[in-house]
């Protein structure tokens, strides 16, 4: 390896751990490292602006969390979860299974941090009037939050990197990882309940009237702008779901980006004085930790480093195709639960592209959904694996309900093995059936 | 009168070292106060809390929930209303030693009573770390209750 690969594998490694260890903001870190390439002149600016940072993954990021930042303003998550309970009847052994698909239905649109922000606080709401245990529930929504995240292009940020800069649609990802995500899922609730239901109810009275008069309307702070949020995301997803076709039949520049992007400055300019709240509540942190983690591993990829990792990888399993995709599956999963995923999906969407140009290896196809299904549902096995376990964990310990490592363990990994099993076994199907 | 802090987490040992304080001192003209003190989270949840505090609190308000912790220090308070004393409620957020010690420079205390949160054996008697933090550093006279007994 040349000196110049050295060096951006060296800033890579630094990066990648900093962010790890959350010592320091990892916006902080990722844009470091980006400017520390910038300084030794591995990449120019212009090169790293221009050819390395993925500009259509931030556009759609930015479209869907405007989408969300509007629901959320509007109230619609708290009457999400106060509706679905009315229609459950307050059963906490109904919660415990349905509040999970919820939330993983919901991740599979929105991205699964806000999502599990608001559901665990209404949880541990819902549990305190109800005399449930909210730790199991909450454990098993951020799970099939992370499952229900792999099964759409827009559901987890590791998806939108590899979708986008490979070249596959939201529809792709549907027809290909949707099946298998919906099937995982359900096989992780059933581990779920199992774990949990015997131990559920924590004893004492109930105050069933004070719920009966709980009116999941009350939770609509704006219905105007829900009704707008609402409108904009089923027009996000109805453009999501047609962009492909509108652009190579109808000849309509009507990208994946665009797709959120539209409908979001339409309500922007609609939303009227609450235009500056909404904005307000747009991540532009993680924006910018995409920005500088795109021109770190662009560092990776000028220098060869890359390229060195995906001929090794293509010589050790060649002719193996379910060898390495059921590897890149496991690998994606285990390195999810312990380091960042977004770091390492980018990093994984550049070896798999150069993996797939070689002699003897799978389709481009399966090894995205092998890693997009691994680095998704990997991350449910700590508490650090994903940003919405992390946001979870903490609401819950906030609200003096710590979780600890080895009970978020015990009750997240059976869960997530049943997961990866049959996301495995779906893989090992497509390869087999040659669908991907 | 003595000024009396007792510290809670909402665990059985506070709710356990909370009891027995009380019955030691029941013949006592004692000002209480209950602290709690609501851990330091993660920066990223931190981050997201903030984005979305609004909905957050609207969300605990419609629950009647009166957050930030408050209802640990509130059923501490309640129970010791139940055993003959009026209290204060205090909530602090941040590293539980650090805000112990300065509610009780801040407060002028007398007394902090607060549980021993760590396993240990009469032989081999234990503190926690927050129990030992305070010991080491507070000013004032410190009462540590010993779990494992139940109220």
């Amino acid at each position: 390896m040349s000196v110049s690969g050295v060096v951006a594998v060296s800033i890579f490694l630094v990066t990648y751990v900093a962010i790890g260890m959350e010592k320091i903001n990892r916006t902080i870190v990722s844009m470091s490292g980006a400017i520390a390439l910038l300084i030794v002149g591995i990449l120019s600016l212009k090169e790293a602006v221009t050819t390395y940072v993925h500009w259509e993954t931030v556009g759609l990021l930015f479209g869907m969390f405007t989408i969300i930042a509007v629901l959320s303003e509007a109230g619609f998550f708290a009457w999400m979860a106060l509706w679905v309970a009315k229609m459950l009847d307050y059963n906490p052994y109904r919660i415990l299974v349905v509040f999970p698909l919820v939330t993983g239905f919901l991740s599979a649109f929105m991205d699964s941090i806000t999502v599990m922000l608001f559901f665990a606080t209404l949880t541990y709401e819902l549990s305190r009037l109800l005399k449930f245990d909210a730790i199991p529930v909450v454990v098993s929504e951020v799970c099939l939050a992370n499952v229900g995240g792999a099964s759409t292009l827009v559901g987890d940020p590791p998806n939108v990197i590899l979708g986008l800069m490979l070249g596959f649609s939201f529809n792709d990802f549907v027809i290909h990882n949707g099946p298998t995500a919906v099937i995982a899922a359900l096989g992780a609730i059933g581990v779920a309940y199992l774990q949990c239901h015997k131990r559920l109810l924590l004893g004492g009275a109930v105050d069933r009237q004070a719920l009966l008069a709980m009116d999941p309307a009350k939770a609509i702070k704006d219905a105007r702008l829900f009704k707008l949020g609402l409108g904009a995301f089923a027009v996000a997803i109805f453009f999501l779901v047609i962009h492909a076709w509108a652009e190579h039949t109808l000849h309509i520049p009507l990208t994946a980006p665009l797709a959120p992007l539209i409908p979001a400055f339409f309500i922007l300019i609609l939303g009227g004085h609450k235009t500056e709240d909404i904005l307000r509540k747009i991540d532009y942190d993680v924006l910018l930790f995409f920005i500088g983690l795109f021109v770190v591993v662009g560092g990776l990829e000028k220098t060869g480093a890359i390229k060195a990792l995906a001929d090794f990888i293509a010589n050790v399993f060649r002719h193996q195709d379910l060898a390495l995709v059921s590897t890149l599956m496991w690998f994606s999963a285990v390195s999810s639960a312990i380091v960042d995923n977004v770091p390492f999906a980018l990093s994984m969407a550049y070896v798999i592209r150069d993996i797939a140009g070689q002699v003897g290896v799978p389709a481009l196809a399966i090894m995205v959904w092998a890693v997009s299904l691994g680095t998704d549902i990997g991350g449910n096995g700590t508490p650090i694996g994903a940003s919405a376990n992390v946001v979870a964990y903490a609401s819950m310990e906030k609200k003096g309900h710590r979780i600890g490592w080895p009970r978020w363990m015990l009750l997240a990994i059976p869960q997530t093995m049943a997961a990866l099993i049959i996301c495995n076994l779906g893989l090992a199907l497509k390869l087999w059936l040659k669908f991907f | 009168m003595t000024r009396v802090l007792f510290c809670v987490d909402g665990s059985d040992g506070a709710g356990w070292a909370l009891a027995r304080g009380v019955a030691w001192l029941k013949n006592a003209d004692i000002q209480a106060a209950v602290l709690h003190v609501i851990p330091e989270v993660d920066e990223r949840f931190r981050h997201y809390e903030r984005l979305h505090e609004r909905e957050l609190r609207e969300i605990e308000h419609l629950f009647g929930d009166e957050g930030h912790g408050l209802e640990v220090a509130v059923q501490a308070r309640e129970r010791l209303k139940k055993l003959g004393f009026e209290a204060e409620r205090k909530v602090r957020e941040g590293d539980p030693a650090a805000e112990i010690l300065a509610e009780i420079r801040e407060g002028k205390y007398d007394l902090v009573i607060l549980a021993s949160d760590a396993a240990g054996s009469a032989e081999k008697p234990r503190l926690g770390g927050v129990a030992d933090e305070v010991v080491r550093s507070a000013p004032i006279s410190v009462l540590v209750v010993r779990g494992g007994g139940s109220e």
